[in-house]
């Protein structure tokens, strides 16, 4: 039961992460995505980190069981963010020799997604 | 370089210049793109996403928190993720650009899925709370450079493993 369920979370997360993704380099830069900075990641990181604290808060401080937990956090949560797209950003900015840019990008992932996540937590303590 | 020049590194061809592996698609594709991908895409990206959140799953459930509190299934999935989209990204650029679902399935899907970020975000905000300070800074740190160290690897292997063919 867990299993099929992080198989939808996961069915469900990614191709919105990938249409979030094109959403927002499109919004954002139009035609000139080659100097872009890669904030569909940013975004989807983000926003999937703020989701997925409030559903561990959910689940820690409330009553929030294990199978939705599966299907919206670690399947759905998990494969709306990613970290490998996230890391071959950086290695590709720093091969264009975008080093701002590149430590920029690392640093506002680590650094904002724990920060969303922390709000998650932060809130669903504070209901509970 | 200055903000308007296009990030093309010399000897890179052009569709090896975008910095977001998951936005490449077809070369005639790189410069005009649509929003909504079409219907097989999103499919194939979906199964993807499943079989990489499972794989992520079973990793997690084989492997266990040391310890010192270091999720060792989650950075295995995020190092070794980002070293197999790596591969992937020279791998399909150079020999299969006009492969419609290769990139989608593989690389947007399976990859993207299996890493995830906000484990890793609740993870390191779980031991900061703990204040499991030298265990947070580790993980976190540690994470960050070796998933960059192996997609760089990673590229370089792919781009290694075309040459030679």
């Amino acid at each position: 039961m867990v299993w099929l369920a992080v198989g939808i979370g996961g069915a469900l997360g990614a191709p919105l992460r990938f249409v979030t993704d094109r959403w927002v380099q499109e919004r954002r830069f139009g035609d000139d995505e080659l100097t872009a900075w890669p904030l569909g990641t940013l975004a989807v990181n983000v926003i999937g980190g703020l989701m997925l604290g409030v559903i561990v808060g959910a689940s820690r401080y409330g009553t929030l069981g294990a199978v939705p937990v599966a299907v919206m956090g670690t399947g759905f949560c998990g494969a709306l963010t990613t970290f490998s797209t996230a890391s071959v950003e950086t290695i590709r900015l720093a091969e264009a020799d975008r080093w701002p840019a590149a430590l920029a990008v690392a640093a506002s992932n680590l650094l904002l997604s724990m920060t969303a996540a922390a709000l998650g937590l932060g809130l669903t303590a504070a209901i509970w | 370089m200055t903000p308007n020049e296009p990030a093309v590194s010399p000897g890179l061809p052009v569709v090896d210049a975008a910095i977001d592996p998951d936005l490449l698609e077809r070369p005639d594709q790189v410069l005009r793109r649509e929003v909504w991908p079409g219907l097989e895409v999103m499919v194939a990206v979906s199964l993807g996403g499943a079989l990489g959140a499972l794989g992520r799953y079973g990793l997690a459930q084989a492997v266990a928190t040391d310890g010192l509190g270091v999720p060792w299934a989650t950075l295995i999935a995020n190092v070794g993720g980002s070293l197999l989209l790596g591969v992937l990204t020279a791998v399909a650029i150079a020999r299969f650009p006009d492969h419609q679902y290769l990139r989608p399935f593989l690389g947007v899907g399976v990859l993207g899925s299996f890493t995830t970020y906000s484990t890793f975000a609740v993870e390191l905000d779980t031991r900061l709370g703990q204040t499991h300070l030298a265990t947070a800074l580790g993980y976190g740190l540690l994470s960050v450079m070796l998933g960059v160290a192996a997609a760089a690897v990673g590229l370089w292997l792919g781009r290694t493993a075309v040459r030679d063919e």
